[in-house]
């Protein structure tokens, strides 16, 4: 199998398990419950007033330590939304030309504030999801969920299709590791087997998740995933703490503009 | 009376293709017995285990398992008694960690957790991988994939094993310590295996199946001896001493 498809592997499974060293031990619930919040009241400031938007990064930079991460290492991750995101507000500025400020001569318009203010959103939105992520991992985040009353057949597909990611990527690999064999140097694919090796990894993969569903079903399984066995987390009064501490904040910085403090 | 028998009485399968993949087979595996099931690619082995456990139910004829039919209505029952163990562990192995591919099986029987536990731990003893335990299945080798799947059907209890080419891909050491626990196992076992080393050691009888039918019912022995039986499995007398095959 190629370096790449191994790199593509191990990342999935570091995203599967998390595994970061955590200051504070958190239930992955609590952590859930705090991420929706974060992302439900940064989102819903209006998109210009960036200066209540980067008040919001208070959460990353100081949670990051606590879970155990680098906010710098999940700040540089969170850059791979960048190119979407820029193609999101990259039309404001271009369209919106109303002035909405003076900074020494220099015309700031409400379309550069949006811009700007998109940026910021989607980024913060990338290192709240990353955090998650990064210390629970995105088995624990779905357990998680499960834990908190989210219906089963939505978690049970969840963990199936990060699954068969896996199944895909090691399929895929397989196939081009077959066909590089038989190329002779050629690295261009014509359109036509493009088509092909599509419509074969498509076959190929239904045929192995009826297989490991027949495996699934030969040891019992009737449509519910149960984790009796998890590594469960107690809920403690750390996550009580991280809970009510964070709701807190976000709902002040969404009523209260700090930033007024300082003007 | 015994219940951890398997029998099959004028069994036909078709698959939705029209191939007859087994035609009127019969056959009676008692408790405790060993059954090898020999045959060619194709021959239709990997068919007749799965109506074994009612993954796939009859065309014609019944299957019986321990006095339960196989039908829609008692496949819980069933795959209780039955553990079905697949060619490709890569198949079988689907959670997130060991322990929990382990525990699915107890999970799904509604054991209470202590009991999944204790059952975990005793099958990931019984296959050398309690070390293992906390470990993505993605990441172990070839023969830990094999071990852990057998852990995952042991930790069920059954009292049928049917093991689908144990033993396939796997390096010699890997093949010993598959071998041991097949033949550590107490009840009624049978294995399709191309293995016939594996089959010599550990089994008494052998079934030999080709295209869809039941072509030979005798001792193992027979099949080392016996002709016209190699001659089913494409065998002769030069091929099994070139594959050194050793009395055990």
């Amino acid at each position: 199998m190629g370096s790449k498809v191994e790199k593509s592997l191990s990342i999935l499974d570091a995203v599967a398990q998390g595994g970061a060293n955590p200051y504070l031990a958190v239930d992955p619930r609590a952590l859930l419950l705090v991420t929706v919040g974060y992302l439900c009241l940064m989102l819903s400031v209006p998109t210009a007033h960036i200066d209540i938007l980067l008040w919001y990064a208070l959460y990353p930079i100081i949670s990051a330590p606590l879970l155990g991460l680098s906010y710098s290492s999940v700040f540089f991750q969170s850059l791979i939304v960048l190119p979407l995101v820029l193609l999101l507000a990259v039309f404001n500025p271009i369209l919106d030309h109303t002035p909405v400020a003076d900074f020494q001569g220099w015309v700031i318009t409400n379309g550069w504030l949006l811009f700007w203010g998109v940026i910021v959103r989607g980024l913060l939105s990338m290192q709240a999801l990353l955090l998650l992520i990064r210390s629970i991992g995105f088995v624990g985040m779905v357990r998680g969920m499960s834990r908190l009353g989210v219906p089963r057949f939505l978690t049970v597909q969840l963990l199936m299709v990060f699954r068969y990611i896996r199944v895909l990527i090691e399929e895929g690999a397989s196939m081009k590791a077959a066909r590089d064999a038989r190329s002779f140097g050629r690295k261009n694919l014509s359109l036509k087997l493009w088509g092909v090796l599509v419509g074969q990894l498509f076959l190929r993969s239904v045929d192995r998740a009826e297989r490991v569903h027949r495996a699934m079903l030969a040891r019992g399984f009737h449509g519910d995933i149960s984790y009796s066995l998890s590594s469960r987390s107690r809920w403690g009064w750390s996550s009580t703490l991280y809970l009510v501490v964070w709701m807190i904040i976000f709902v002040m910085l969404r009523l209260f503009n700090l930033s007024l403090l300082f003007v | 009376m015994s219940h951890h028998y398997i029998e099959f009485k004028n069994v036909s399968y078709r698959y939705a293709s029209g191939t007859v993949a087994l035609r009127d087979v019969s056959f009676r595996i008692s408790h405790g017995e060993k059954v090898a099931l020999l045959g060619r690619n194709g021959a239709g082995k990997s068919t007749l285990l799965q109506l074994t456990d009612g993954l796939l139910l009859p065309s014609e004829g019944t299957v019986d398992v321990g006095g339960i039919p196989v039908t829609k209505q008692t496949l819980p029952q069933i795959r209780q008694t039955v553990g079905m163990v697949f060619q490709n562990p890569d198949d079988q192995l689907f959670m997130p960690t060991v322990e929990e591919d382990v525990a699915f099986g107890p999970i799904n029987m509604r054991l209470p957790e202590e009991e999944v536990r204790r059952r975990v731990d005793m099958a990931l003893q019984a296959v050398g991988c309690s070390d293992l335990a906390t470990r993505s299945p993605l990441q172990l080798s070839g023969g830990q994939k094999r071990r852990v799947a057998i852990a995952t059907v042991l930790s069920m209890q059954p009292s049928i094993l049917v093991l689908d080419e144990p033993t396939s891909n796997l390096d010699w050491e890997a093949r010993d310590s598959v071998e041991r626990m097949i033949g550590g196992f107490m009840h009624t076992c049978l294995v399709a295996s191309h293995d016939l080393a594996l089959v010599r050691r550990i089994c008494r009888r052998a079934i030999v199946i080709d295209k869809g039918e039941i072509k030979a019912d005798c001792p193992v022995s027979d099949v080392f001896e016996n002709e016209d039986v190699m001659r089913l499995l494409g065998l002769s007398k030069a091929s099994l001493s070139e594959m050194c095959v050793c009395g055990g």
